[in-house]
Order: C-alpha cells, then sequence, then structure tokens
C-alpha cells in the first residue's frame, strides 16, 4: 500500500511518538549536566572535607606519635653517650701504663731484697737520677698495619756501679746487665731489647777516700704495651 | 526578541542550543569536577573510574605521607619500654664511668684528691710532701691528649719523700677511681748526709716530679648535666 499525503509539510499529521525531540534533548542535558553537577558537589563538599578533617587527625597523631618517639630517642642519646664514654675509658684505661709496681721491683733489684742477686760479689749499684717519660716520635703510640697499636716509655737511669776491685769494673757491668736481665723488674714488665742494649761504654773513677772503683752508666731502656682492642658495651 | 520569536525558532536551531548548552555547562562541571579530584587524590570511597592520583600535594598523598609518618614513628615509639628496661640497668655503670673522668668544674677537687692521696702514703722516713701542683691543659682536641670531647689535663706535682712513700704514692693515684695516670716521673736522688749527733749517714727525701694526667669531659651539655650532681 502506497501512503500519498499531499497536503504541505505544516499541516501534516505526526506518525512519531509524540515526545518533542527539542525537549528529550532539553532533558538529557540537564541530566547531563545535574549528573555531573552533583558530582562535583559530592566531591568538593563532602570528600575533601572528610579528607581535610582526615589530614587533619593524622597530623594530630603524628605530633603524638613524634612526642613518644622523641623520648626513646632521648634515651637512646643518653645510652650513646654512655657508650662513647665507656669506649673512651676502655681506651684510656688500655693505654694506662702502671708504675708503682714496675718501681718497686727496680728498688728490690737495686736492693737486692726478694729473689734478686748481683750475679757477682763484690759491687754495689746506686741509681742517682730516674726519668721516666713517653718515647720520643707519636707521641709514645706507635701504630702500623699489622703490628697492634702500643705504648712506648723511656726509662732513663744513670747508675753508680760501685765495687772493690778496680781490675774488675768490667765484670760488675757485665754481672748489672745479667741480673737486670734475669730480675722480674725486667721480665715482668714489658721492657724490650737486651738489657745493655743501650749501653755506650762507661767511666769509671777509682774513688781513694772509700777504696772503690765507681763506675757512671747511664742507660735507657724502653717499655712498651701492646694495646688491646677496646670492646663495646653490648646492649 | 519575544518568547514568540523563540518558539518558533526551527527546531534544527533549538537542538544546537540545547546541546551547545549541555556542552558548555558539562565542560565548565567536568573542569571543576576534575580539579576537586586531583585535590582529593586518591580516596578509595571514590569510584576507580572517577579517581585521581593527585600529586604529593593532593589531600590523600598527605595523609598517606602522615600515615607513613606515623608508624615509623610508632615503631621507634615501641621500643620504650626496652630502652626504659636497658637505660635502667646501666644506671650503676654509668654513674661509675662519669665518677671516673672529672668535669671541667671538677679541677680543683682533682687537685685536692692529689694532696689527700699524699696524705695517706705512711713513710718511715715521714710523710710525703706535697711541694707543688701545676696545672697544664691540653688542646680541646686532636693529638694523644686529646679524645673527642675529652681533654687531657697535666697536674705537675712535685713530691719529696723516701722511695717507699713515693712508689705508694704512685700506686694510690694509679689505683683510684677517678682515672689518673702517671705520664713521666723524674726522680732526683736526696743523697746522703752525716747526723752531725750521731755522725752516722741519713739519706735524705728524693725529690719527684710526676706528670699526673687526667682526662675531662668537655662536652657541654654532659657537663652541665653532671655538673649538678
Amino acid at each position: 500500500m502506497i501512503l500519498i499525503n499531499l497536503l504541505p509539510p505544516e499541516l501534516r499529521r505526526s506518525r512519531s511518538s509524540g515526545i518533542n525531540p527539542v525537549m528529550l534533548a532539553a532533558a538529557a542535558g540537564v541530566i547531563i549536566v545535574i549528573a555531573l553537577a552533583g558530582t562535583w558537589a559530592w566531591v568538593q563538599f563532602s570528600r575533601l572535607k572528610v579528607a581535610e578533617d582526615l589530614l587533619a587527625v593524622r597530623k594530630v597523631e603524628l605530633t603524638e606519635a613524634t612526642a613518644k618517639a622523641d623520648k626513646v630517642k632521648a634515651i637512646d642519646k643518653q645510652i650513646t653517650d654512655f657508650e662513647k664514654l665507656h669506649k673512651t675509658i676502655t681506651g684510656l684505661i688500655t693505654r694506662k701504663v702502671f708504675w708503682a709496681r714496675t718501681l718497686d721491683d727496680f728498688a728490690n733489684l737495686l736492693a737486692q731484697h726478694g729473689d734478686n742477686r748481683w750475679t757477682r760479689e763484690g759491687y754495689e749499684v746506686r741509681c742517682t737520677g730516674l726519668t721516666i717519660a713517653p718515647a720520643t716520635g707519636a707521641g709514645g703510640v706507635a701504630r702500623g698495619a699489622k703490628a697492634a697499636e702500643s705504648v712506648t716509655f723511656s726509662f732513663r737511669a744513670t747508675f753508680k756501679l760501685v765495687g772493690e776491685r778496680r781490675d774488675q769494673s768490667g765484670d760488675y757491668v757485665q754481672s748489672f746487665f745479667q741480673t737486670v736481665e734475669l730480675s722480674r723488674f725486667w721480665r715482668e714488665n714489658g721492657f724490650t731489647g737486651r738489657a745493655e742494649d743501650p749501653y755506650k761504654g762507661d767511666v769509671l773513677k777509682y774513688n781513694t777516700e772509700i777504696s772503690k772503683v765507681v763506675t757512671d752508666l747511664p742507660l735507657e731502656w724502653k717499655r712498651t704495651k701492646l694495646l688491646a682492642q677496646a670492646q663495646g658495651v653490648k646492649r | 526578541m519575544n518568547l514568540q520569536t523563540l518558539s518558533n525558532l526551527p527546531r534544527k536551531t533549538w537542538l544546537i542550543v540545547i546541546g551547545s548548552a549541555t556542552l558548555v555547562l558539562s565542560g565548565v562541571f567536568l573542569y571543576l569536577l576534575s580539579g576537586a579530584l586531583f585535590r582529593l587524590g586518591a580516596d578509595p570511597a571514590v569510584p576507580a573510574f572517577l579517581r585521581r592520583a593527585g600529586d604529593s600535594n593532593s589531600l590523600y598523598a598527605q595523609i598517606e605521607a602522615k600515615n607513613k609518618a606515623i608508624a615509623e614513628q610508632n615503631a621507634i615509639a615501641a621500643k620504650l619500654p626496652d630502652r626504659v628496661i636497658l637505660l635502667a640497668s646501666m644506671k650503676a655503670d654509668i654513674d661509675a664511668a662519669r665518677k671516673r673522668l672529672p668535669t671541667e668544674a671538677q679541677k680543683a677537687e682533682v687537685r685536692q684528691l692529689i694532696e689527700d692521696l699524699a696524705r695517706q702514703v705512711g713513710s718511715s722516713a715521714g710523710a710525703l710532701q706535697v711541694k707543688s701542683v701545676s696545672i697544664r691543659e691540653a688542646a680541646a682536641a686532636g693529638g694523644r691528649s686529646a679524645t673527642g670531647d675529652y681533654k687531657s689535663v697535666e697536674y705537675q706535682t712535685s713530691v719529696s719523700a723516701d722511695l717507699d712513700g713515693i712508689i705508694q704514692f704512685i700506686n694510690l693515684i694509679e689505683r683510684n677511681e677517678r682515672f689518673m695516670t702517671v705520664e713521666g716521673i723524674q726522680l732526683t736522688s736526696g743523697g746522703v748526709v752525716a747526723n752531725k749527733e750521731t755522725l752516722k749517714p741519713e739519706a735524705k727525701p728524693h725529690t719527684a716530679q710526676l706528670r699526673i694526667v687526667t682526662y675531662m669531659d668537655t662536652s657541654g651539655t654532659a657537663a652541665g648535666a653532671r655538673g649538678v650532681k
């Protein structure tokens, strides 16, 4: 069937559903705009507010947590300071060289107390001067790539050997060095090398008033203490 | 232009107007929404297709950074009980260690200690006499004479006594609770003189120059804290 309508377009009856397309388009546009505006309003006035409040709460929580952590840090600092102090003291004690016993052994050697006996009879020894000081060079502290760290002191003494027989002054000197090396003073106090190493000769005089030969003997010995590794504080 | 004129506009024109208006308004709101989402950041309450990561200044990025920082601080704060117990267990050691090294304010105290120790020396040939004490301070840092926050202070002490007395004195110095070390000794023999009455030889007291070295805490905070004790 062919439908022929000769009426002008404005007088023709519409065959559509009756909804004005302009209204339809307007309604769709309004819905789209309202949806976008609503989403924006939700984010702008709801979610941002919630996020700002949450951030404010987190800031307060962080301040509180930081205050608590600062207490721990303060204690940690006290512990670190103590460890430093402990390390310093341990280092100082490790480097400390004790002289009282050494001098006591030295006095006993010269006075021939205890087990000390000159290997030869007929002479006495006097110490007329004694100087103990850190050894020169590196302030008495020696370090090496392989060698352990050590502290070295110079033990400089001037002796007078007073003997009965002039022709045996050499024997007295040799006996003196032998006795020194056998003594506890030499063996147990960290002296290095041999006692006669610094011996560069002597000057002897015969004292007619006392009828004795006096030999002046200036010597400089080295006393070395090897340093052990300092230990830290165990946590 | 009145309403009649508008109503007489062709439908096509209307559709163009409505479409344009929708487009413009949608663009405006999309722009605003995009900005708000960017500032908001990765909010889990926002649907995933809308969510934007934002930059480090976005609110949720800041919240995430704060959460991380709070977790770190809480992890440190969680150690508090252990640290308190550890510090309490170390307190005796700390006090003992602090007694060993004087502060700068205690220089005279060490000087007095040296004299006190000299008085403790008992000797058959007479008491040990302190003739003089001069104090020499090392530089605050560097060299053997200083150790970190500690600088060496040297008490150059001249004493007079027999050898036993000097050895006793050195022993008291070395064994004292306060850290002191004898870094140098210069002993001069006192010689022998004849007693005018008995005509017997008598030994005169020796003279010893001792370099007694201790170390002082130069760290200001520790000195202040310890100065109160």
